[in-house]
């Protein structure tokens, strides 16, 4: 016979299919205009804007942001406390490591990293005491982190002491910072206090100019070399 | 406040009418623009995969929903979400 549908299941799965798509388009067309009334923001995955914004109400972010006008520092910041809330989340962690190296190379992975650690924290606090108003605070932060390969140095644990102290001290030597941040955690910790025992040397015998502070807690170990003021 | 709505369980279908509706398209993995290019993230400069998007309001921003994307968007368009 003629009439007859000769593939009448795929007629079938056509219809089901576009019933199910017409049913949502009008669903979908309420949710367009509550999204053009900047009701609502479509996104595959909530938590990523709510970790994002919950950075955004943290204290330290409210400390620092009056310290820093700067965008890109700005964004780096809160990249850094984003890091830290996703630190067990290893493959999260890594994507934006890339994502951060993509966009602002190493220097800026290592100013999140100075506030994924926590070390800037404690950099803020020495420097409250070394300065006497806002402005000062403002440009000595801001040297620091645009000058950040010059100013800071993340130890590993493979670095081998000796050479590590020598090449710092010729960035300080060449370069004289305000501020010099060895950084260390975890099992790094150890060879952080072997180059710092070589600094405080060369801070005795007055080579360097510089006074000295360590910050120990269990996992982190940070030292200070702050430049004396002739 | 802006309501968050998850596309993580909607067809893909749905979201290529969606991206329609809102005059983009997509070839199936990616966004692409109203001419048919690539859409690029404005903040990574990277293609938008359809199955990891963030389409914000305000002039229909959208963006690969990456942490990097989604903070520089609220530092410049502020808390607006």
């Amino acid at each position: 016979m003629s009439s007859e549908n000769p593939n009448p299941i795929a007629d079938v799965a056509e219809g089901v299919t576009k019933g199910v798509l017409s049913f949502s388009k009008e669903q979908l067309s309420g949710l367009i205009e509550k999204f053009l009334n900047k009701e609502l923001a479509f996104v595959e995955d909530p938590e990523t804007i709510n970790i994002a914004k919950e950075q955004r109400k943290t204290s330290e972010w409210y400390l620092f942001k009056q310290y820093i006008d700067e965008h890109d520092l700005r964004i780096l910041f809160q990249l850094g406390l984003t890091l830290r809330k996703l630190e067990r989340q290893k493959e999260r962690v890594n994507s934006l490591r890339r994502n951060i190296i993509k966009k602002y190379e190493t220097k800026g992975l290592h100013i999140a990293q100075l506030i994924q650690n926590g070390f800037f924290n404690r950099y803020l606090a020495s420097a409250l005491e070394r300065t006497r108003t806002p402005e000062q605070l403002k440009l000595e932060i801001k040297n620091l982190l645009d000058d950040i390969e010059n100013t800071v140095f993340f130890a590993q644990e493979s670095d081998n002491a000796d050479l590590v102290a020598q090449a710092i001290i010729i960035k300080i030597l060449a370069n004289s910072p305000k501020t010099f941040i060895i950084c260390s955690s975890g099992y790094a910790k150890n060879r952080c206090h072997e180059i710092e025992d070589i600094m405080k040397d060369w801070v005795r015998t007055g080579t360097l100019k510089y006074e000295y502070e360590v910050y120990v807690s269990k996992y982190k170990e940070v030292f200070f070399l702050n430049k004396l003021e002739v | 406040m802006t309501e968050l709505i998850s596309l993580k369980n909607m067809p893909k279908e749905l979201k290529i009418m969606l991206l329609k509706e809102l005059g983009y398209d997509s070839d199936g993995t990616l966004v692409l623009d109203r001419n048919g290019e690539k859409h690029l993230d404005k903040y990574t400069n990277e293609p938008i995969r359809i199955d990891n998007m963030a389409i914000l309001p305000g002039s229909t921003i959208i963006l690969d929903n990456n942490p990097l994307s989604i903070s520089s968007f609220l530092e410049e368009y502020g808390d607006v979400l």
